[in-house]
């Protein structure tokens, strides 16, 4: 059997293994990426389903920001529509929120008093301009000693539920204004007409002009070091196991099952301490309907003050190329009850449930114009985000040469795609800075 | 038949996604209608949590009784 042999291994086809790949093989890199799975992408991908073009999990695409500016840098194609300006529905209107001063619109839709509005607004510029919030309270609790108008807590639920996929209580109020100070907002999405996929098809097709393998359907089975060191990967396909000598492995399956493909004694135990302690997934729920007729004239919604539901999106609004002609695609992101009770599959039920009928309650023709597509929670190994914001790990791991990249890794002020593909950007700089010497060459150091 | 291991079930409901015969559901909870399913095992391989897994119904056991 001839062993093959790579200059860098890629386990995993999601967004973060997909931005390492490209940068590495567009310089040099003998770059081989291994996926499970039939399809690429993972959770940035598209499958169709009942002629609706369904997504696994990302839903817009952040426009004008790091993930557009990645893709031109490496020559790769950004296929995404913009969705314009963002809408917000409040007690039964539909608002237009302005790009400028969006916080301060919404507040004063509210319902709150202008006392409470004038305190909130002044404590956020405060955090923002002079001190930030101390560490270890909450968003939550921190806008309770300003305000305890429900309408000003269900604005910032909607917030950090839709961009950073956790409720009010379970974020600290630093890490949300540094996130509000270095997106400076949720502005400038949009949507890839054929689908999420679209983004990791791009970056498959650097990688192929560059010389890089992609091999779907392989699943890594493990990693092999000498002396704290990556010295390579067993690869199961369906016919046969190929071993294969790599100098550099890029996990993009998270940190707990690098681990795993390791083996746990190969690691130190406050590194695995770390990692237990930090790492706990951001859930989501999300609700793929098909619709005869659009539900509203918008493309995206925010909700603020429903029992689950967060976000709406029609993307067929600008997009129609994403259902069967002349229906429309509804996607519905909520955020679950809590954490804790999701493990429960009673609980899942009634979550799923209560998401419906928060639909029902907003629109009252939903049910004569709706056909569920599929209803999933994203959660333990298939998590809307591997790791809370502000509670990731870092991309070194303690054995040599050996990365993750991914939403368990994010750097500080990142979330979503955009914290993905930063991951993968990073660690491929990284690579290139410590091993320039290693391209093509294909030899262990 | 196709079994489901509820504990590694993540619930995201990708392998209903996979069936042409539409006998995987999810409402919280995956469940698989064994009247429905032809064991094509399509749903194996998109399931991202190992979940899914196929066993051969078990034959009853022939081997003579010992005494």
């Amino acid at each position: 059997m001839i062993r093959k042999s790579y200059d860098v291994l890629v386990i995993g086809s999601g967004m973060g293994g997909m931005s390492a790949a490209a940068i590495l093989a567009k310089d040099g890199y003998r770059v081989l990426v291994a996926e499970q799975m039939p399809r690429i992408g993972g959770r940035c991908s598209t499958i169709d389903h009942k002629e609706y073009r369904c997504t696994t999990g990302v839903i817009g695409v952040e426009t004008k920001g790091i993930v557009e500016s990645f893709f031109k840098s490496i020559d790769a194609d950004f296929n995404t529509i913009s969705a314009g300006q963002p809408h917000y529905l409040m007690n039964g209107k539909i608002l237009t929120v302005p790009h400028h001063a969006g916080m301060k619109f919404l507040l004063k839709k509210s319902g709150a008093s202008a006392a409470s509005i004038d305190k909130t607004m002044s404590a956020m510029s405060k955090a923002l301009k002079w001190k930030e919030p101390a560490t270890g309270i909450t968003l939550y609790d921190w806008i309770r000693q300003v305000s305890k108008h429900t309408g000003i807590m269900d604005v910032f639920q909607t917030l950090t539920s839709t961009a950073l996929m956790v409720n009010v209580d379970d974020i600290s109020a630093q890490y949300f204004i540094r996130f509000i100070k270095e997106l400076k907002g949720l502005h400038n999405f949009g949507y890839c007409p054929t689908g999420a996929i679209e983004l990791p098809n791009a970056l498959a097709r650097v990688i192929q002009r560059n010389g890089g393998e992609i091999w779907l359907q392989s699943k890594v089975t493990g990693i092999t070091t000498d002396n704290g060191i990556v010295q390579g990967a067993v690869i199961k396909t369906s016919d046969k196991e190929h071993t294969i000598d790599v100098s550099v492995i890029i996990s993009d399956t998270g940190p707990v099952k690098t681990v795993e493909l390791v083996g746990r004694k190969w690691f130190d135990r406050d590194y695995l301490q770390e990692m237990t302690q930090r790492l706990k997934p951001a859930e989501i729920i999300c609700l793929q309907i098909g619709l005869d007729e659009p539900l509203f004239e918008q493309n995206h919604l925010l909700i603020s003050g429903a029992k689950r539901i967060n976000s709406l999106y029609q993307p067929t609004i600008i997009c129609p190329e994403m259902a069967p002609r002349g229906k429309h695609l509804l996607i519905a992101s909520a955020a679950p009850e809590s954490s804790e009770l999701l493990k429960d599959e009673k609980s899942r039920k009634k979550d799923i449930a209560t998401c419906l009928a928060d639909l029902k309650q907003l629109f009252p023709k939903f049910d004569q114009i709706s056909t569920v597509l599929l209803t999933g929670v994203y959660r333990d190994q298939w998590p809307g985000m591997r790791s809370k914001p502000g509670l990731d790990v870092p991309s070194k791991t303690p054995i040599i040469n050996l990365y993750n990249v991914g939403d368990g890794v994010k750097q500080s002020g990142y979330t979503g795609l955009p914290a993905v593909v930063k991951s993968g950007m990073t660690v491929a700089q990284e690579i290139q800075k410590r091993m320039g010497f290693l391209k093509g060459t294909s030899k262990a150091i | 038949m196709i079994t489901i291991d509820q504990v590694l079930c993540a619930s995201c409901a990708m392998c209903v996604t996979t069936c042409l015969e539409e006998a995987i559901s999810c409402d919280g909870v995956t469940t698989v209608n064994t009247d429905l399913c032809t064991e094509c095992l399509e749903c194996l391989d998109f399931c991202p949590t190992g979940a899914l897994t196929f066993r051969k119904p078990q034959k009853e056991n022939h081997d003579p009784k010992k005494l």
